[in-house]
Order: C-alpha cells, then sequence, then structure tokens
C-alpha cells in the first residue's frame, strides 16, 4: 500500500516541523514580552521636521 | 520582522505546491511506482541539512576568526537546525527504503555516514548545554562544527567512492537524469525548503539574540 507509507513520511516531516516552528514561535514572543522594547534605530535623521 | 513573516507566508505556500507537484502532478516512477513520491519530502531535508552545516561551518570560521557573538549565534542556531533536517532526512529515508529495499536499515556507506552526522552535530549542542563558561562552550563547539562538517563531503560522495545499495544522484552538473513533471516537483520542493530554513534560521538567530539579552539583563539586577 504506497499511500500509508506515502502518509507516514509526509506526515512526519509535517509534523515535526509544525511542532518546531510553532514552539519556536512561541519561545521568541515570550522572551520578546519579558525583555521589553527593543533599542531603537541607530541611524536617524539630525533635525527631525 | 516584516520580512521574516514574508518568508514564512512564502515557505508555506511554496511547501504547499511542492507537495501538489510531489503527490498529484508527478507520474509514478517506472520501476519504484509511487513510492517515488516519498523521494520529494527525503531529498529537500537531505538537502537542507547540507545547508544547515555549510552554514556552520562558515560561520564557525568567522567566529573562530572575529569572535564576533553574531556569527556563533548563527552557527548555533544552524547546528540546531542541522539536527533536525538529518533526523528528517534518516527518517524519510528508512521509511522509503522499507518498502522499496525490503529493510529499514542497512549499514551502506550514505546511511552510515549521514547517521555520523547527526551524532556529530546532537555531540555539539550538548558540548554547547553543558559548558559553564559560555565563550569557551562557543568556541569548543565552532571547532566541533568544522571538524564535524568535513563529513558532508563524504556522505555527498559516499555514493561514488564505496559500493552502495543507495542510488548515485540524479542531477549532476549539465546531466539530469529525471523527467521534466519529476524534476519540477523536486525542484519545488527543494526552494520551499531553502526558503523554510532561512525563515527558520532567522527566527531561531533572533530566539538567541533575545536568550542573550535576556541573560545579560538578569545578571545586570543582580
Amino acid at each position: 500500500m504506497p499511500v500509508l507509507w506515502i502518509a507516514l513520511a509526509y506526515g512526519i516531516v509535517s509534523m515535526v516541523l509544525l511542532v518546531y516552528t510553532a514552539r519556536l514561535r512561541r519561545r521568541v514572543r515570550e522572551l520578546e514580552t519579558a525583555v521589553g522594547p527593543q533599542p531603537r534605530p541607530l541611524v536617524q535623521p539630525a533635525h527631525p521636521r | 520582522m516584516i520580512l521574516r513573516t514574508l518568508l514564512g507566508v512564502l515557505a508555506i505556500v511554496l511547501l504547499v505546491t511542492g507537495a501538489y507537484f510531489g503527490l498529484v502532478v508527478s507520474p509514478p516512477d517506472a520501476f519504484q511506482g509511487d513510492y517515488v513520491r516519498i523521494m520529494y519530502a527525503h531529498v529537500p531535508n537531505a538537502w537542507v541539512a547540507y545547508l544547515s552545516i555549510a552554514t556552520v561551518f562558515v560561520t564557525s570560521v568567522l567566529y573562530l576568526w572575529k569572535r564576533r557573538a553574531i556569527y556563533d549565534h548563527v552557527a548555533h542556531s544552524a547546528a540546531e537546525l542541522g539536527v533536525l533536517f538529518t533526523g528528517l532526512a534518516l527518517a524519510t529515508g528508512m521509511i522509503w527504503g522499507k518498502p522499496v529495499w525490503g529493510t529499514w536499515w542497512t549499514w551502506d556507506a550514505r546511511l552510515v555516514t549521514t547517521a555520523i552526522l547527526f551524532l556529530i552535530y546532537i555531540g555539539y549542542l550538548l558540548v554547547r548545554a553543558l559548558s559553564e563558561d559560555s565563550e569557551r562552550g562557543a568556541k569548543v563547539a565552532a571547532i566541533v562544527g568544522i571538524i564535524g562538517s568535513l563529513d558532508v563531503p563524504v556522505i555527498h560522495y559516499s555514493v561514488l567512492w564505496f559500493r552502495t545499495l543507495h542510488q548515485p544522484a540524479s542531477i549532476v552538473r549539465g546531466d539530469i537524469k529525471m523527467a521534466p513533471p519529476m524534476l519540477m516537483a523536486l525542484m519545488t520542493s527543494l526552494l520551499a525548503f531553502t526558503v523554510l530554513f532561512i525563515y527558520l534560521l532567522t527566527l531561531r538567530v533572533h530566539l538567541q539574540q533575545l536568550h542573550t539579552a535576556r541573560t545579560e539583563s538578569l545578571a545586570h539586577e543582580v
């Protein structure tokens, strides 16, 4: 049954990548909240209008 | 931030397109039948594993030379992705091997050298995790990363150097041994996984930078 083997391969790849990406994004959100706002850009107009 | 989100959306679109081409458009193989569709999940994982390790090599050399933290952050992030994609390449290879070769695993040069790569980069992550001095840990990890990356050319040429069960490359410079619809499906999947790799790498490096900023701010508070 090729369908089962194909589903197993695609299923494992999809699940692992989905879980890894979701965990990474959640961890980034948590740390962004903990660290607070990021520093302002270094390059800014000298005389803002 | 916006660029990273766009990369993520592009990766999803390309992954869905690649899966459509691989599962629907691509014809079955003359010998393997529909099992050939596993190739569109297996080869891109192996390609991104190579890409990750190449990134580790370049950024580890740059870190040892320039000692800038950003190179270490990229090397660490790429090594983690290298373990992830090498693991997926091994898993999908075993799933493809069972119905086509009749076995999950064989002590074939390509398979063994890939498994060694997987173990080397697990070791790389352990070196980092167990090191108490982060600068020393980064230095040792960079050396492990550079030595470990020497396994990639061995993996790539193992099918030529040794008598193996694993098939040689179907796409060699100037010589493509693949029907156009299959080639289109494979190329779309390779592009999709490359974009996904860039997205995951930028996200992982950002996480590493946030983690460093958090650690430094906690150290200041103490």
